[in-house]
């Protein structure tokens, strides 16, 4: 018989619906798990055992009375630090913000609680989200190696059982690659889809918000309770919410998968090379029409990305980096004044670039329904490594490497979502990531 | 371009720090240089996009149909 903390939010969802099990006994078996594997692999920063019993507790009574809100209702959620979480610690994992307390919740965990899902605690982040490692986190399939960042204690949370879903943030990749890394499902949604006003800001121009989970239809009803209009937050956008589970089942027969003939594929480990071809090949064979298309602009794609980061992030820690820099980790530090100095003048060219970017990618959509390409190059890396050797004398910086995979979905505001696609030979998850459609 | 632009050392960080009134040491100039040099460089590749007359603000990231 499948545990509790194996099932998928939504074989939870529908026992809890069914009154055969209890949001209680849930969340006890949700925290037994972390209990048992937070010693080795620190996915949660915040853990909140007495407040997520005491919603659960509220939960129960509920749906005992009859009053089911919906899949989410007692369901165990982990929240990135980034998150503003009433009457908690908002410290995005930094000794800057130590004493930084949330008065009110985000948009996302006030929407998650509307829907009933039970707030675990909060969750490891690389430092202010700046970072694909979260460095104090470990990957749950090998704690030798890391989980990735910087949504990494969710995706460790996550792979491990802690909880059912855990929210994460996505500036260049960091939803999608800890979700690939821990062999979850990442979904970085449409930009403007669901409102970041409470969630600590990295780059206003490439923020995104969204869950990773174990399943695409927990991400779908996930994206359920969070996606909306919020006037709040500027980029939000004013359009209708859709039933994001309504697509889940649909035949692939006829689907128009394109695959990257440039960049995507470029210095790729080759077990994850091998495993997405396999999976687009296990779409055709079920009738998907496959075909190549060339990515435009590949060779700007990342310089557009870091010409926006880099000064919008130095900006947004403009006081605190003047006020506490010793209090940074070196290489957050190091990139926040680096951005310091990057002319406005490329700033504003890569905003240029990025319009006729979204023309030609929207021109190179047209014939494809989906963009299946890898979500991360390479597998999880071991702690402490700094870059990766591709033979033939040829390196990389672990950044760089992570990057360019998963920058372009937030270059371009499009809809991604990574999934688990096979195991290395070590047996480390491998991913891929598939939409970028144009809508 | 990146191939003739000169390299950034320390010592040339030191105008660019006072200009972004910027308290940067000699060391943090030492740890900051090298990533800094990078990235410019790799800044190079939009140089290959002819911008014509788009302006900046023409890019909208939001989802519409």
């Amino acid at each position: 018989m499948t545990a509790l903390t194996e099932m998928s939010l939504l074989e939870v969802s529908e026992r809890i619906r069914a009154k055969a099990v209890s949001p209680v006994e849930v969340t006890e078996a949700c925290l037994a798990r972390a209990e048992a594997t937070e010693p080795k692999l620190h996915a949660f920063s915040n853990l909140m055992p007495e407040k997520a019993m005491a919603a659960a507790r509220a939960a129960e009574a509920e749906i005992a009375a009859g009053a089911w809100r919906g899949p989410l209702h007692g369901i165990p959620v982990g929240i990135k630090e980034l998150y503003d979480v009433a009457g908690e610690p908002t410290t995005s994992s930094s000794r800057v913000r130590e004493n930084w307390r949330a008065e009110t919740d985000s948009a996302s965990v006030a929407q998650l609680r509307a829907a009933g899902a039970i707030v675990m605690g909060k969750t490891h982040t690389h430092e202010f989200a700046y970072g694909f490692v979260t460095p104090e986190s470990r990957n749950p399939w090998n704690p030798d190696h890391i989980p990735g960042g910087s949504s990494g204690g969710s995706g460790a949370a996550v792979a491990a059982g802690s909880c059912y879903m855990g929210m994460g943030s996505d500036t260049g990749g960091s939803i999608r690659q800890p979700a690939a890394l821990c062999g979850t499902v990442g979904l970085k949604p449409t930009f403007g889809r669901c409102s970041r006003v409470g969630v600590t800001s990295l780059s206003w121009s490439l923020d995104h918000v969204g869950p990773l989970t174990r399943t695409v239809g927990d991400a779908a009803v996930t994206l359920n309770a969070i996606a909306g209009h919020d006037p709040r937050d500027p980029g939000s956008v004013d359009l209708p919410v859709e039933d994001y589970a309504g697509a889940l089942g649909r035949d692939p027969k006829g689907l128009r998968v394109g695959v990257p003939k440039n960049h995507f594929f470029d210095l790729l480990h080759p077990e994850v090379e091998s495993a997405v071809r396999g999976a687009v090949d296990a779409l055709a064979a079920e009738g998907a029409i496959v075909s190549e298309v060339e990515i435009p602009y590949a060779d700007q794609l990342m310089a557009v990305e870091f010409a926006i980061c880099l000064p919008e992030a130095s900006e947004y820690h403009r006081r605190m980096l003047r006020e506490t820099p010793e209090l940074y980790l070196p290489d957050v530090r190091e990139v926040l004044e680096r951005g310091e100095m990057i002319p406005a003048t490329r700033y504003i060219q890569a905003l240029r670039l990025r319009r006729l970017m979204q023309r030609g990618w929207a021109e190179m959509m047209r014939d494809v329904d989906v963009v299946i390409a890898p979500a991360s190059a390479v597998p999880a890396p071991r702690v402490g490594e700094e870059e990766v050797d591709w033979g033939q004398g040829v390196t990389e910086p672990l950044m760089a490497t992570f990057a360019r995979i998963t920058a372009p979905g937030n270059v371009l505001g499009l809809p991604a979502v990574a999934m688990p696609c096979g195991f290395s030979s070590d047996g480390l998850p491998l991913g891929l990531q598939a939409s970028y459609t144009y809508p | 371009m990146s191939d003739d632009a000169p390299s950034l050392g320390p010592d040339d960080l030191d105008p660019l720090a006072r200009a972004a009134r910027l308290p940067l040491s000699a060391e943090r100039r030492e740890a900051v240089a090298p990533g800094l040099d990078a990235t410019l460089k790799a800044f190079d590749a939009m140089d290959a996009v002819d911008l014509g007359e788009t302006p900046m603000n023409a890019f909208d990231p939001r989802w519409r149909r």
